[in-house]
């Protein structure tokens, strides 16, 4: 699997550019902890050219405080994705239209799926 | 009189769908605004069964993590068993003999039968036909018990190994299967002859809850969501995998993307499955079901995404290893939750009661959206 390494900066830039080219439909949008940094990935994909790979694109942030632009106002299809890596990794996305947990109840505090993530701090007990 | 009737249509009232609704498909719960009885907005609400089942995939061994994927869609266990067991296939690279290929692709089309029986059955009970819901759950119970005698589950299969299949299947089973796709052509015709031509429901569904082909591309909807809608797409021959790359899978598609086009689509991707399980059942070799792999599992380093053709559309995963037996990192794509990215645009400027024909027609399972 190609991924490509896209700088924070360029990355709104970039997938416009892709977008033109044909890669309109979000195959997945998700977060790997990688301790020190979290790493953003979005796969995307040509459905009009079946023989083009699809698009994997890596973005590093810092883990503490993590902050990147939404791309919902380019594509309407991570609108979801987005939530739901802000709900279980603490990811804030500048410019999403309705950035609120997805899965989890609104007063929890905490996020799972973040590797120093203990039980206890989301209030579960036992 | 008119004045009072005027301050009714005109007060926006909210109405609170679910989590406990029968037409809701589980516990999914839906914010509607109406003015008078159409629908201005549509705010949904999920997670009420959210049971972290990609923290999970990181506590436990990649062996004990294989029960977990038939919980997340419950009504196609096979498929998800398939897309979690092919992306660890594909990181680590082992390869799968044939037999098993061909017996997976048995199972999932038969899978994807038993899941499409009760999206219909339970699609025409919201839309108010409750016969052909009795007719589908005998059929379906059918594929269950056929599905029981092979691995001893009616939806919890655990069938599917890292590197094969729990078990072999015996001849007997498979003569059943036959005699089973033989008979299940015949009450197809018998559901086409009942709903097809009937004006209610087709005055409850056509031209209800469109959505266009470019709008279904960007929302990300998939699978008899987007085929309806015009979207050639369909991954068993996009990005064919296990025994798909050697049978030809017709896609099928309508143009028009309403509630009536994601009927047809759904009934003839029926008839289509019976056509491949013939395939699969006149092509299936002798041979091994188990490829040799090591006892203890280990992710190495790297990450795959590996996607599956399931009843409600693109089933992935994207996996990354890090060479230790657990997953540092396993990520579903649901195909429900996509789909249900489009609900406000679906439902807005209709009525409540088509709301209930419109979400019917997503069919969504929240063990799947909630995971």
């Amino acid at each position: 699997m190609k991924k490509e390494v896209v700088p924070v900066g360029e990355l709104l830039e970039r997938v416009q550019d892709y977008l033109e080219q044909g890669y309109t439909f979000p195959v997945v949008h998700t977060a790997v902890d990688h301790g020190e940094s979290l790493e953003l990935i979005y796969v995307l994909r040509d459905l009009e050219n079946p023989g083009r790979e699809e698009r994997i694109l890596s973005v590093q942030i810092s883990s503490d405080n993590p902050t990147l632009p939404s791309l919902t106002p380019l594509i309407p299809g991570l609108i979801f994705q987005e939530r739901e890596v802000y709900d279980l990794f603490g990811v804030t996305y500048q410019g999403h239209p309705d950035l609120r947990r997805l899965l989890l109840p609104d007063d929890f505090s905490g996020h799972p799926l973040r590797k120093h993530y203990t039980a206890t701090e989301g209030g579960i007990v036992g | 009189m008119i004045a009072e009737r005027d301050s009714i249509t005109q007060e926006e009232l909210v109405l609170n769908l679910g989590p406990q609704h029968p037409s809701t498909h589980g516990v999914f719960r839906m914010v509607l605004d109406l003015r008078g009885e159409t629908i201005v907005g549509v705010t949904p609400h999920m997670g009420y069964l959210h049971r972290g089942f990609e923290k999970l995939a990181e506590r436990r061994t990649a062996v004990q993590y294989q029960p977990y994927p038939d919980r997340w869609d419950y009504l196609a266990a096979m498929f998800d068993e398939m897309a979690y067991i092919g992306a660890g296939e594909a990181l680590i690279g082992i390869e799968v003999p044939p037999r098993a290929e061909w017996l997976r692709g048995i199972v999932m089309e038969l899978n994807r039968l038993s899941s499409h029986l009760l999206w219909l059955g339970t699609f025409l009970l919201d839309v108010g036909a409750l016969s052909p819901f009795l007719y589908t759950f005998r059929e379906r119970e059918m594929i269950l018990d056929l599905l029981m005698e092979l691995t001893g589950a009616r939806l919890t299969y655990s069938y599917l190994r890292f590197g094969g299949l729990a078990h072999d299947a015996e001849d007997l089973w498979l003569k059943k299967v036959k005699a089973g796709v033989r008979y299940f052509r015949r009450r197809f015709r018998e559901y086409r002859d009942l709903i097809d031509e009937n004006e209610i429901f087709r005055r409850r569904v056509q031209n209800i809850g469109v959505i266009d082909r470019d709008r279904a591309i960007r929302y990300g909807l998939s699978g008899p969501m987007a085929r309806a809608s015009g979207v050639a797409w369909d991954l068993r021959r996009g990005r064919p995998y296990g025994i798909y790359r050697q049978v030809e899978v017709p896609v099928i598609t309508r143009e028009k993307g309403d509630t009536w086009s994601r009927y047809e689509v759904r009934m003839d991707e029926m008839e289509a499955s019976l056509g491949l399980l013939d395939v699969f059942l006149d092509s299936v070799e002798a041979g091994p079901v188990m490829a040799k792999v090591p006892k203890n599992i280990k992710f190495p380093d790297g990450e795959t995404y590996f996607s599956v053709e399931g009843p409600r559309g693109e089933l992935g995963v994207y996996l990354v290893g890090d060479g230790t037996a657990h997953a540092k990192r396993m990520k579903i794509r649901p195909p429900s939750l996509f789909n249900l990215q489009a609900l406000s645009h679906l439902l807005v400027g209709h009525m409540v009661s088509d709301a209930v024909a419109i979400l019917g027609s997503v069919d969504i399972v929240l063990g799947e959206v909630d995971r």
